[in-house]
């Protein structure tokens, strides 16, 4: 048995994700909805915000993983965003 | 280190409309110049410059004579930074309005301050990797161990001693040159091609285009060296990087590999170089805090950053862009073509947001974003960089040197002059 071999399996593109943006730290650079236009949008307070509104009911909005996503989240200027497992809240993005 | 915007946030006092303001040099004179403070009217230290009242936008004019908008609020400054309608690439454009009597590093339409949108993302996801918060903190051990040995030496050299040549400059010139592998690079080439890359009024214009061919001809040696042999710098995975795109030009890549070497190292040192005019002058009440634990010297680094500007901003009054359509800013529609400078200065002290003064509220949280590393998309790619490096130097240097003071008065600090940045040339000290 490895010592991996508790760990959840590794995200695979399409797995469902939450993408959280902290707004306090956004300097709206628009790199994340130039890599992310799907799913990363800058509204007019010149801010980032995700594409996709949660659910009405209050649950994760259908955000899934993507490389692109992925990337948007890296390469954040001031890591603003993160990038979350909707299965088991676990940090995908940015990476460590 | 500040690769972009790092230079250009130098902020300024309009031409036509602005308060009375430092007297300028009546022969601007080579930062290398054998003159002394002596021959040279004096100049006030950064922190006492007066700055522009914000207000709505108003129209000034360049040196040039081309009119530009002046923008000084701080939301005013937010949006002119963040709005897509403002860009940097058509203020270089063949209809632009020159901006420049003596054009500079700057001023090169192929380097990453000069493009926009899906161009200049393009060019900057090849660097950006290197320079997010994470990274940056990865380099923290190694930085603080640069400072001790800056700081050994200093204490063995004995005071007084020059805190320029022993510590403001070297520190960032150790930590670009280890970043870039530039190791073995001659700092006279460096303090040459740094004074001319920054050049306002201390170089004639083509003496400044002289040492910008040559300094792009290091860069592209530079590059030919690390794709035939890459190393673990950010020259050779910058290349890796911008391998692929065949939308990323080699001109591109030369600016933004010099354009790294200066902004790299010459605003922390200016940065570092001010701060210390002001914590061993005005603000010496400051020092013992400063040295008793990291997180104090964090937030007056803040502080710092937000109320010291780089330089008089006497030719380049805010951060430049230029309109592709009319634009409403603040009540006021700027016409298509304007060109727009944002105030961060004036911003960046605007009383609506920020309350107190450095005396006050060095040790405190800003209460508002401050804009002297920009914002949006040309957000100042060293800025984790540059902040690392000026909460360290200022912390251990308080911590090792309790007593530091300068041994003359600030009024006669020989500056470096004509630079679009102005910061002491030497600075003694003793302790």
């Amino acid at each position: 048995m490895t010592p991996d071999a508790d760990r959840p399996a590794p995200d695979a593109a399409g797995d469902p994700v939450v993408v959280r943006v902290d707004r306090d730290r956004c300097i709206g650079s628009g790199m994340c909805a130039l890599a992310a236009p799907g799913s990363l949008a800058l509204g007019a307070d010149g801010l980032a915000h995700p594409v996709r509104e949660a659910a009405p009911h209050g649950g994760p909005a259908d955000e899934r993983l993507t490389v692109a996503l992925v990337d948007a989240v890296d390469f954040c200027p001031v890591e603003a965003l993160a990038l979350y497992s909707a299965r088991d809240g676990r940090l995908i993005a940015p990476s460590v | 280190m500040s690769a972009e915007n790092s230079a250009t946030r130098v902020t300024t006092s309009p031409v036509e409309t602005h308060a009375p303001g430092p007297p300028r040099p009546a022969t601007p004179s080579s930062p290398s110049s054998p003159s002394g403070p002596t021959a040279l009217p004096p100049l006030p230290p950064l922190h006492c410059l007066r700055r522009l009242e914000p207000g709505p936008p108003r129209l000034g004019s360049l040196p040039t004579g081309t009119p530009v908008w002046l923008v000084s609020r701080h939301p005013d400054v937010r949006q002119v930074l963040a709005d897509p309608r403002l860009r940097r690439a058509p203020l270089y454009a063949p209809d632009a309005p020159p901006l420049s009597l003596a054009p500079n590093l700057l001023d090169d339409p192929q380097g990453i301050l000069n493009l926009d949108g899906a161009d200049h993302q393009r060019l900057r996801r090849t660097v950006q990797r290197a320079f997010t918060p994470r990274a940056i903190a990865r380099w923290r051990p190694w930085v603080a161990s640069v400072v001790e040995a800056l700081l050994d030496e200093l204490i063995d050299q004995g005071s007084p001693a020059d805190i320029i040549s022993a510590y403001t400059r070297p520190l960032p010139v150790a930590v670009i040159s280890r970043l870039m592998g530039l190791d073995g690079l001659d700092g006279k080439r460096l303090a040459h091609w740094s004074d001319h890359a920054l050049s306002t009024t201390a170089h004639s214009a083509p003496a400044v285009r002289g040492a910008m061919d040559e300094f792009a001809g290091f860069g592209a040696e530079l590059i030919a060296e690390r794709r035939a042999a890459p190393g673990d710098d950010l020259v050779s995975s910058l290349l890796e990087a911008a391998r692929d795109s065949d939308a990323i030009t080699e001109p591109q890549l030369v600016s933004l590999v010099i354009g790294l070497v200066v902004a790299g190292h010459e605003t922390t040192m200016t940065m570092l170089g001010n701060a210390l005019v002001y914590l061993l002058s005005d603000g010496r009440e400051a020092w013992q805090r400063l040295a008793s634990d990291e997180q104090s010297a964090a937030a007056a680094t803040e502080q710092l950053l937000r109320a010291v500007p780089l330089g008089d901003g006497d030719v380049l009054p805010g951060l430049f862009r230029r309109a592709v359509e009319d634009v409403e800013i603040g009540g006021v529609v700027i016409p298509a073509g304007s060109v727009v400078a944002a105030d961060t200065r004036a911003a960046n002290h605007d009383p609506e947001v920020f309350t107190g003064d450095l005396l006050t509220e060095l040790f405190s949280p800003p209460t508002a974003p401050m804009y002297t590393f920009g914002a949006g998309p040309h957000h100042c790619l060293g800025a984790w960089l540059a902040r690392m490096e000026l909460e360290l130097a200022l912390h251990r240097l308080a911590r090792r040197l309790p007593s530091l003071r300068l041994t003359g008065p600030a009024e006669s600090i020989d500056w470096r002059r004509g630079l679009l940045t102005r910061s002491p040339n030497t600075l003694q000290v003793a302790w």
